[in-house]
């Protein structure tokens, strides 16, 4: 599969993301806390193709995500750059892999790249830190991304071009 | 394990990235014009799609809202329950207040919109940040005339103020962020304030301006103070003062506010074509 023909997917994986994520996800709320779908896209980017693959996908979704955020514009960016890296290098720790190892690292590196944005937004004023629901959103967002993590695999394998899914690292 | 040049390159690239967020976060503080632009162009891209899918999955939001909802519509039942009670008791009060609001109006010469064209919106959608960032949407823009700055408000009150303006679709700044800082005029007593959001716990607080010897009741009326610098017009009712406190200190009282407008269940809007003076 050539360059051109992965971009195409990715392009395809962000739209089709983007759209479930403005349109739906954004308006599905449990405890007033809703699906953050481009973040679990850097995650398991990042886990199936290695710190690079995160490290890239989480930027580009982190920089979409900022278009639609209201806090300083680039700080969606780093925070997912370093969770995709994070999990492309969690990724490669995985041993024997399994649905269960993939939730859980997905829920850990959710929660971690949740609350990297937070500090970051904090660092910057927007008081993010000290929002009264962060433990709701931290807690709600980790495990909805888990319960959504062998999809978005699958599908961030197909864009990747990468058939690791039998392969033991 | 991947080899050490490629754990390299990942690196290197981790670096480079972090390096180009972090330029438009700078970039970003200092004003930089690109992002507002292509932010509210998102905004318009995205805004057709959110109305096939609203049309398309709105059942489904429904019965999943109304699920994980459910304690929260019995608690508002409840409180409904409570209201109702309430407005009994006032009834007997009602003729009183009315008269009493009369008159204030008459004194105050209360001229909320009156003269200032207005146009009405509907909140697109609430904020896409799980995080409270004190934004929304609207679905109107600079094809409507809108434009950056302009008021908006609902019957009961301020809302906020156009912050990005996009061809059909715009963001408004909530007044309960604390970055929205506000000239206030006691309706009573017609003393001048400066209020700003006050952020999570989601009301106003007027913290400058009022002396301690300024007389202050709970129950206050608060309005825009309309003065020639303000960025609002003058009279717009803002909330009522739930809370007062003395600071010895300053010599200044803190006022906290109950906002007119319930902002956590807005629906329709109006935008006053009024643009602060430059």
């Amino acid at each position: 599969m050539n360059l051109d023909s992965r971009a195409v997917r990715w392009a395809l994986v962000f739209t089709v993301v983007v759209v479930a994520q403005v349109a739906v996800a954004s308006r599905l709320e449990v405890a007033g806390v809703h699906p953050d779908l481009l973040l679990l896209l850097a995650v398991t980017a990042g886990l199936t193709g290695g710190p690079a693959r995160g490290a890239v996908v989480g930027f580009a979704a982190g920089v979409v995500a900022d278009l639609y955020l209201h806090t300083r514009f680039g700080v969606g960016a780093l925070a997912s750059t370093l969770t995709g890296y994070a999990a492309g290098v969690a990724g490669d720790t995985v041993v024997r892999p399994s649905t269960t190892i993939w939730a859980l690292s997905t829920a850990a590196l959710s929660a971690a790249g949740t609350l990297i944005y937070a500090t970051l937004g904090h660092l910057l004023g927007s008081q993010t830190l000290a929002d009264p629901n962060l433990l709701a959103i931290v807690g709600i967002v980790s495990v909805v991304n888990a319960a959504l993590c062998v999809p978005a695999m699958a599908v961030c394998r197909w864009a990747g071009d990468d058939h690791s899914a039998v392969q033991i690292r | 394990m991947r080899p050490v040049a490629t754990r390299r390159r990942s690196r290197y690239l981790l670096v480079v990235l972090s390096l180009v967020a972090v330029t438009l976060i700078a970039l970003d503080a200092g004003g930089f014009p690109v992002f507002s632009g292509a932010r509210a162009v998102a905004g318009d891209t995205a805004s057709p799609f959110q109305g096939v899918v609203d049309t398309i999955t709105a059942p489904f939001r429904n019965a999943w809202n109304g699920v994980t909802g459910y304690d929260d519509l019995v608690a508002e039942n409840q409180q409904l329950r409570d209201r109702i009670g309430e407005l009994e008791s006032d009834v007997v009060l009602e003729q009183s207040a009315r008269e009493q609001l009369r008159r204030l109006n008459e004194q105050l010469e209360l001229g909320y919109v009156d003269g200032i064209p207005t146009q009405v919106a509907r909140v697109s959608s609430g904020a896409y940040s799980n995080f409270a960032d004190y934004r929304i949407e609207i679905d109107r823009g600079s094809s409507s005339g809108l434009a950056v700055g302009m008021p908006v408000v609902t019957r009961s009150g301020l809302v906020g103020r156009l912050e990005r303006v996009g061809s059909t679709t715009s963001v408004v700044q909530l007044a309960t962020d604390p970055e929205f800082v506000i000239g206030v005029r006691l309706a009573s007593t017609q003393d001048l304030g400066v209020g700003r959001g006050a952020g999570a716990r989601g009301t106003f607080v007027v913290d400058r301006g009022i002396d301690l010897d300024d007389a202050v009741r709970t129950g206050e009326a608060v309005l825009t103070s309309g003065l020639s610098t303000s960025i609002m017009p003058p009279d717009i009712p803002v909330g009522v003062v739930s809370a007062v406190d003395p600071n010895p200190t300053t010599r200044e009282q803190r006022l906290e506010v109950s906002l007119s407008a319930e902002l956590t269940k807005l629906d329709v809007v109006q935008v006053l074509e009024w643009e602060p003076p430059s």
